[in-house]
């Protein structure tokens, strides 16, 4: 007796279903993969985009010839020239030099300069004087 | 079972027992496959349902991506310094243009676009937006607030088009080498035309400048010119011993950004391009060539006591000595005199291979495309050797004199310009111009003119410049003899002199004579006190520490003998 499908078609038709709809699953993950390589794309454009903009900014902002001028501005410093420039740090002459602790900064020779304490705030002093222009 | 009912009604008749099933198997598969196609005809159509109706707005991504790609040009590489500061990059800005077809009320618009953009007038505006073409430009890369501003408008036949513009965030630092681009993106002038094939690609280049030496020496440069009443200046830092340029200067400048602005003056490059004679600091180079050709003591003299004549032409020393001078006296004195005397030993083909050799006579070989031919007498005759040794009668561009400077001064090594950083070490030369030993009494000469010649106002304690200074007029205005009253005021010189790290040069051109420096424009004057700012800007900016050194150990200590100091 025949059997109305034979044992071999069955397995046939099981195995292209089972292979279809993987392959239906696989190309639908594909597509969704694909959407979301294009939207990191995108992103990493546009942060690149960003980035370059910040850079350009930062590079601007920190140009020599601006730095030159707000600090000559708002702090009445001028460029610093080859006679105050020292070989040794023990030709510094200070008031009252107090080492402190030799090995506090990275093996770095720290000295307290008299009443003058740094201190610990994040903040640096605002200057006292308004800038001359 | 209906179905397979009727199957067997319909064919009981015909058939019977074994061929009836073989029958009936053969419509149950037929069956089986009609079903299969009547499933899948279902699948399609939901999924033509999905696609279109719940899927529809999403744009096919699997293809878009790469087919854009083709289609964005990259972006323009940039330029960086040595230490990778930015020097020119490329930013996506917006620019606006109209489409007239679209706009409703052109006189509002035209009115509210004047105000956005003041470089643009109402009537101008006007004018674009009620055209009959369907694309005119109204302004390219703008700023993120005007075109904020613009959507505030409202008006549909104002649309954007992203576009890259160059932008060079120091401004006018260092424009001569950089050059810059024109509004398609084109590199043309400086480095951005000459590397213009690797920039498209988007590849970046770092470049050998330092910016902060750049800004010390163009502050530098700018500060002696006005001082002066100048109506311009060049000068240029250089690696001693590779050649590499570390800065470079021509002023008057411009910004890169607003090349198009820009006067001609402004733009022309008189470090690379601008070739002048120099005077007094080609002493340097004949004076050398003196020494290679002559192994003679330090102490012999020269001539100097009355001008030396040659045909209708008479040389004169500007700081007089009138005596017998000997070597060290005739280059601290500068002595037109003593220098044509010791070219005329050396001998014309011989003087001559030695500018040629140092790179005097040729243009140079550069990466910026602006380069300047030296102007050289087509007919070099021994009147021309005897000028050409303190400087006249040959024209050369400030750089050429820079690397001349390094060469004599770095043991004789012939260096190169070299204005692009590679990956690797820049490799030290091994041509060889002149003797260790030339190189050596060249760096001694070069001291004392510092020490207690016409260069005392370069001199930086604890760095040990040397250095030459040279005073030169400019050719008359109407190309006949020299005009007393225009000069180029020069100082050519490096540190530190035992073992130079750096040259540096500065020329003034067209200094004059101020107050504060008792009426001279002359090169001590001028150009001495900048290079000695510009040393000084250098030494803290680079870190290097001063070291004394006593007055016996200096390397122009043993020449003091054969100097007569009675004119201090």
């Amino acid at each position: 007796m025949k059997r109305f499908l034979s044992v071999q078609s069955i397995l046939v038709m099981a195995v292209a279903i089972v292979l279809g709809a993987a392959l239906l699953y696989t190309s639908q993950a594909t597509q969704d993969a694909d959407g979301v390589l294009a939207d990191l794309k995108s992103n990493i454009e546009r942060e690149n985009e960003a980035i370059a903009l910040l850079e350009a900014e930062w590079a601007y902002l920190n140009s020599p010839q601006r730095l030159e001028k707000l600090a000559m501005e708002y702090y009445g410093v001028k460029t610093p020239s080859a006679s105050q420039m020292m070989g040794d740090m023990e030709e510094v002459s200070l008031p009252f030099p107090v080492p402190i602790d030799p090995q506090s900064v990275g093996g770095m020779q720290a000295v307290s300069y008299g009443e003058v304490q740094p201190t610990a705030s994040d903040v640096a002093p605002l200057p006292k004087v308004r800038p001359v222009r | 079972m209906s179905f397979s009912n009727t199957v067997q009604r319909r064919h009981s008749i015909v058939l019977a027992g074994d061929q009836s099933s073989n029958f009936s198997m053969a419509h149950g598969r037929l069956f089986v496959v009609k079903m299969f196609f009547v499933v899948a005809f279902i699948l399609i159509v939901a999924r033509a349902g999905d696609v279109v109706v719940l899927d529809g707005g999403r744009p096919n991504v699997s293809v878009s991506p790469a087919s854009n790609a083709e289609h964005i040009p990259v972006a323009r590489g940039k330029i960086l310094d040595r230490n990778g500061v930015l020097l020119a990059t490329t930013l996506k800005t917006a620019s606006l243009y109209v489409d007239p077809f679209y706009v409703s009320d052109a006189m509002a618009t035209a009115k509210q676009l004047a105000a956005i953009f003041p470089k643009r007038s109402y009537g101008s505006l006007l004018k674009d937006l009620q055209g009959k073409g369907r694309f005119v430009w109204v302004a390219r890369g703008i700023t993120p607030e005007q075109q904020k501003a613009v959507l505030m408008i409202g008006e549909p036949g104002l649309q954007f088009e992203n576009e890259y513009q160059r932008f060079y965030p120091q401004g006018n630092l260092a424009p001569h080498l950089l050059g810059y681009t024109n509004i398609d993106d084109q590199g043309i002038a400086g480095i951005e035309k000459s590397f213009e094939g690797v920039l498209t690609e988007g590849e970046d280049l770092t470049l050998t400048i330092d910016s902060r030496l750049q800004h010390i020496l163009r502050r530098e440069i700018i500060a002696a010119a006005d001082r002066f009443d100048a109506v311009g200046g060049s000068g240029v830092i250089l690696n001693a011993k590779t050649g590499e340029v570390l800065a470079g200067v021509s002023y008057p400048d411009f910004k890169p950004d607003e090349a198009g602005n820009a006067k001609n003056r402004e733009k022309f490059n008189a470090l690379t391009l601008g070739t002048y004679e120099f005077g007094s600091v080609f002493k340097i180079f004949s004076t050398a060539a003196f020494l290679e050709h002559y192994d003679v003591a330090m102490s012999t003299t020269f001539d100097a006591s009355e001008p030396l004549k040659h045909g209708r032409f008479t040389i004169r020393d500007y700081h007089a000595e009138n005596r017998n001078l000997t070597i060290p006296e005739v280059f601290m004195h500068s002595s037109n005199i003593g220098s044509a005397l010791m070219g005329q030993a050396v001998g014309t083909e011989r003087l001559k291979a030695s500018y040629k050799d140092l790179g005097l006579l040729d243009a140079l070989d550069m990466e910026v495309p602006e380069l300047g031919k030296p102007q050289v007498p087509s007919r070099w005759g021994d009147l021309t050797t005897l000028t050409t040794s303190y400087g006249h009668g040959v024209a050369v561009t400030p750089l050429h004199v820079a690397l001349g400077v390094a060469t004599v001064v770095n043991g004789g090594m012939v260096v190169k310009p070299q204005l692009v950083k590679g990956d690797a070490e820049v490799e030290r030369s091994v041509i060889s111009v002149f003797s260790p030993k030339t190189s050596e009494r060249m760096r001694s000469l070069m001291r004392l003119v510092v020490t207690d010649g016409t260069g005392r106002n370069a001199d930086v304690p604890g760095y040990q410049v040397g250095g030459k200074t040279g005073t030169a007029e400019k050719p008359g205005k109407n190309k006949k003899g020299y005009d007393r009253k225009r000069l180029i005021s020069s100082f050519a010189g490096a540190f530190p002199m035992d073992d130079p790290e750096y040259v540096v040069f500065v020329a003034i051109d067209e200094p004059k004579g101020q107050k504060e420096s008792y009426g001279y424009a002359t090169a001590g004057w001028v150009a001495a006190p900048a290079f000695k700012a510009v040393v000084s800007s250098m030494a803290s900016v680079l870190g290097i520490a001063p070291r004394d050194v006593p007055e016996d150990q200096e390397i122009s200590h043993g020449l003091k003998k054969f100097v007569s100091l009675k004119n201090g």
